[in-house]
């Protein structure tokens, strides 16, 4: 309220010390941020940015629009703003300090003139007898008393909450403290992403933003990996078991789940995405009086009939047409060649289309003879996704928010609240004024006064 | 059962509305005590309604706070509109709100009744709502918002006050049946002061969560941004009335475009991609 009175010599000081920089850049940093939410950011940025025309895209590239949370201009807004905060807590630090220690003389004159009539009392006892009877009652409700004794009359002065002008540095304080652990997050913390087939292990993971590989310093294998859906197909549940070795020993273990992080020297692990790898397909062929079971992936090869023939896995497919898992094989021999699917549930399919083998060769596993293929399953592999990071601001933005929630309560829901009495004697009796002075509230002080003086009059405790 | 409940409330509401309209035409309290009246019986419905949802998804196995999707989150909205609208009225002794604020809860309540079915239906939590921090998040935001409607609705009454009133004076005493432009203003002021508490509580949750699910606090995407601009709103308008003495239209204004942004974070984001967008 009283800003900008100090150091009006010093114009970058006065220019950091204004609030209506404050409420430009406040502005400006929504405005900007929009812009942000509008435009698509990072990796999404790319594709959308081919289908701008050059001179338009050479323009966002330029604004850096793209990446705009960590482009330079948005740094240095909120730079400014850092530096606002601190030029405008430091100048206004005496004023509130002044407030805080600043105790107002309850004989100064002029402060009982104007009381309302419920604030004047009249007593029987004498001047000495009411003053000690209203000092405990003004101790009760706001502490802090002080008694100062005239001539003809005593004053006492009482306050409670003083310290209520800090709750605005708390608050922007907490501002500072957030915006520092950030800053520290992005400089000494790291941010990347690894998938890990399950039983298979890594130990080093993608950094983002393209800023290649970076090594763990151990290893972390994926033992398990499960997700569950509920019957309306939404997913229930995704886990991962993993576990985390050094020199070929376990040296931890642990669930990872959505919501449930895993942390190892210091490097958190977060259940992100996972995805199924093309699986094995489990082949049992048959004929000339044998039957063998074969596993292949897709691309695969192997041979049959002492090696007269090849096969390969053309594709594998979880659900062809809505028939179930099948394979797509190739049979050559010499240069002969056939192609086929296998069905896995075959039977079904013949019985509900008779004939359908005949029909379509294509769909006939009987096709290379005297040879019969089934198809007994596909397994399907999954690997899991997770995120990985460091980040040592957290517990800084963590101190942060909770100064900024303290200095709320302190600035909205605290007031300095300062009551001030004089009891002296007037037309033969013993008078007690009482005026009250609030930084904040009225409405609260008028309640403590009010209870003041019910204490005092014995009506309350 | 519970929609059922929950669908009476909103009639109710249109009922109080109604009323508090009347109250406000005639100036007369017998009309105020009647809208009041209604209003509590469409919160107690409401509240009763929101309890047995709950109850429900513990019958069902599911047993979550009825706060996991959009539909919930609206009838939530409108919950915590009345909730905070009541007690103001009974803190202020005055009704002359109640027509600018329950349009905003019946609203609410009526665009969450025309869900499809599906949507109504409680629904088991995906792996990311499955999470202690869900409710904590959801109840904060809300009841930021709500405190944010009335101000809205404060804001609102400050210009129809101007409008009935003519040009003579307005600024003085009190015009008919409103009360005078500085009171109006102090309460938009409290309102906005309590949405800016719980939307920084909000915040704060929200980010506790990500940092859980996601693993970061902050990822700017799209609703975080769009609240944190809601933020930046509120701010600007607690600066400037406090430090460079805004009064009067000025804050309407700000507490009618801060509430847009605020509509914009809960519903408008979902337009843009987003990772919250499984509230939608
Ligand atoms: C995002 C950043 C900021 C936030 C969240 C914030 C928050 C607040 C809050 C909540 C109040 C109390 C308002 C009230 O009592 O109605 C306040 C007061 C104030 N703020 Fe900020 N503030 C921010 C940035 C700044 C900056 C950069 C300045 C620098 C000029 C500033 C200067 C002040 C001043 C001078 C007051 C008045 C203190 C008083 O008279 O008691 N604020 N701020």
């Amino acid at each position: 309220m009283q800003e900008e009175k100090k150091n009006p010599k010093n114009p970058v000081w006065s220019f950091f010390s204004s609030v209506r920089l404050t409420l430009a850049l406040l502005i400006i940093i929504a405005l900007a941020a929009v812009i942000g939410t509008v435009v698509p950011q990072q990796e999404a940025a790319g594709e959308s940015l081919q289908k701008l025309p050059p001179a338009l895209a050479g323009i966002v590239k330029f604004l850096q629009v793209t990446d705009l949370y960590h482009s330079p201009w948005f740094l240095l807004l909120m730079g400014l703003l850092t530096v606002n905060l601190v030029v405008c807590s430091l100048n206004r630090l005496p004023v509130s300090l002044r407030l805080y220690r600043r105790r107002p003389g309850p004989d100064r004159p002029g402060l009982y003139d104007a009381l309302p009539p419920d604030r004047v009392l009249e007593a029987e006892g004498g001047v000495e007898a009411e003053a000690d009877r209203m000092e405990r009652a003004l101790r009760k409700t706001l502490g802090n008393v002080e008694r100062k004794q005239g001539d003809q009359a005593v004053w006492l002065a009482a306050h409670r909450g003083a310290w209520s002008y800090f709750g605005v540095y708390a608050v922007h304080a907490g501002v500072l403290v957030i915006i520092l652990g950030a800053v520290i997050g992005s400089i000494l913390g790291f941010d990347g992403h690894v998938n890990i087939p399950e039983g298979g292990s890594v130990d080093a993971i993608e950094l983002r933003g393209g800023k290649g590989e970076m090594k763990l310093g151990f290893e972390v294998r994926c033992d398990d990996f499960d997700v569950e859906f509920y019957d309306s197909g939404m997913p229930k549940l995704y886990r991962s078991d993993l576990s985390f070795m050094k020199g070929g020993e376990i040296r931890a273990r642990g669930v990872l789940m959505v919501n449930h992080p895993l942390e190892f020297e210091g490097i958190r692990f977060y259940q992100s995405t996972y995805g199924a790898v093309p699986g094995e397909a489990v082949l049992v062929i048959t004929g000339k009086g044998q039957r063998t079971v074969r596993r292949a992936r897709q691309g695969e090869r192997f041979d049959i009939e002492g090696g007269k023939a090849q096969v390969e896995i053309l594709r594998i497919e979880g659900n062809l047409m809505r028939m179930g898992p099948a394979v797509k094989i190739g049979v050559r021999e010499g240069d002969r060649a056939l192609s086929f699917w296998v069905f896995k549930f075959i039977d079904a399919i013949e019985e509900q289309n008779p004939g359908i083998t005949r029909q379509v060769p294509q769909f006939n596993a009987g096709l290379y003879r005297p040879y019969r293929f089934g198809l007994e399953g596909i397994e399907t592999s999954f690997y899991t996704g997770l995120k990985v990071n460091r980040d040592p601001g957290v517990p800084v933005v963590g101190t942060g928010a909770f100064l900024l929630v303290a200095g709320f309560l302190l600035t909205f829901f605290s007031s300095h609240r300062q009551i001030f009495v004089r009891v002296d004697r007037r037309n033969g009796k013993t008078r007690v004024s009482v005026a009250g002075q609030s930084s904040r509230d009225p409405a609260k002080l008028d309640r403590a006064v009010a209870r003041a003086v019910r204490i005092y009059r014995g009506e309350a405790s | 059962m519970n929609t059922k409940m929950l669908g009476w409330a909103t009639v109710i509401y249109l009922v109080a509305m109604a009323f508090y309209l009347i109250r406000l035409l005639r100036e007369d309290e017998y009309w105020g005590k009647l809208a009041t009246g209604t209003a509590l019986f469409g919160l107690a419905l409401h509240t009763a309604g929101i309890a047995v949802r709950w109850w429900e998804s513990h019958q069902m196995g599911l047993g979550h706070a009825p706060l996991a999707n959009f539909y919930e989150s609206m009838i939530f909205f409108s919950w915590a509109i009345m909730l905070l609208y009541l007690i103001m009225e009974w803190r202020i002794g005055s009704r002359v709100i109640g027509p600018f604020v329950t349009p905003v809860a019946f609203l609410s309540m009526a665009y969450a009744s025309l869900s499809p079915d599906e949507a109504t239906r409680i629904q088991p939590l995906i792996p990311a709502l499955q999470s202690n921090w869900l409710t904590s998040h959801v109840v904060t935001c809300f009841m930021g918002y709500g405190a944010f409607a009335i101000a809205f609705g404060l804001g609102v009454l400050f210009f129809a006050r101007r409008f009935f009133s003519g040009k003579e004076n307005p600024a003085k005493g009190p015009t008919g049946p409103f009360p005078d432009e500085g009171a109006v203003e102090e309460l938009i002021y409290h309102s906005t002061i309590m949405g800016f508490i719980f939307l920084s509580l909000g915040i704060i949750t929200g980010s506790v969560w990500a940092n859980f699910a996601w693993g970061a606090y902050w990822s700017w995407d799209p609703k975080e941004t769009w609240s944190l601009i809601t933020w930046l709103i509120y701010a600007t308008l607690l600066h400037a009335r406090l430090v460079r003495g805004w009064r009067g239209k000025r804050v309407a204004v700000m507490a009618i475009a801060g509430f847009a942004s605020v509509l914009f974070t809960y519903l408008g984001v979902n337009y843009l991609d987003s990772l919250h967008s499984y509230l939608m």
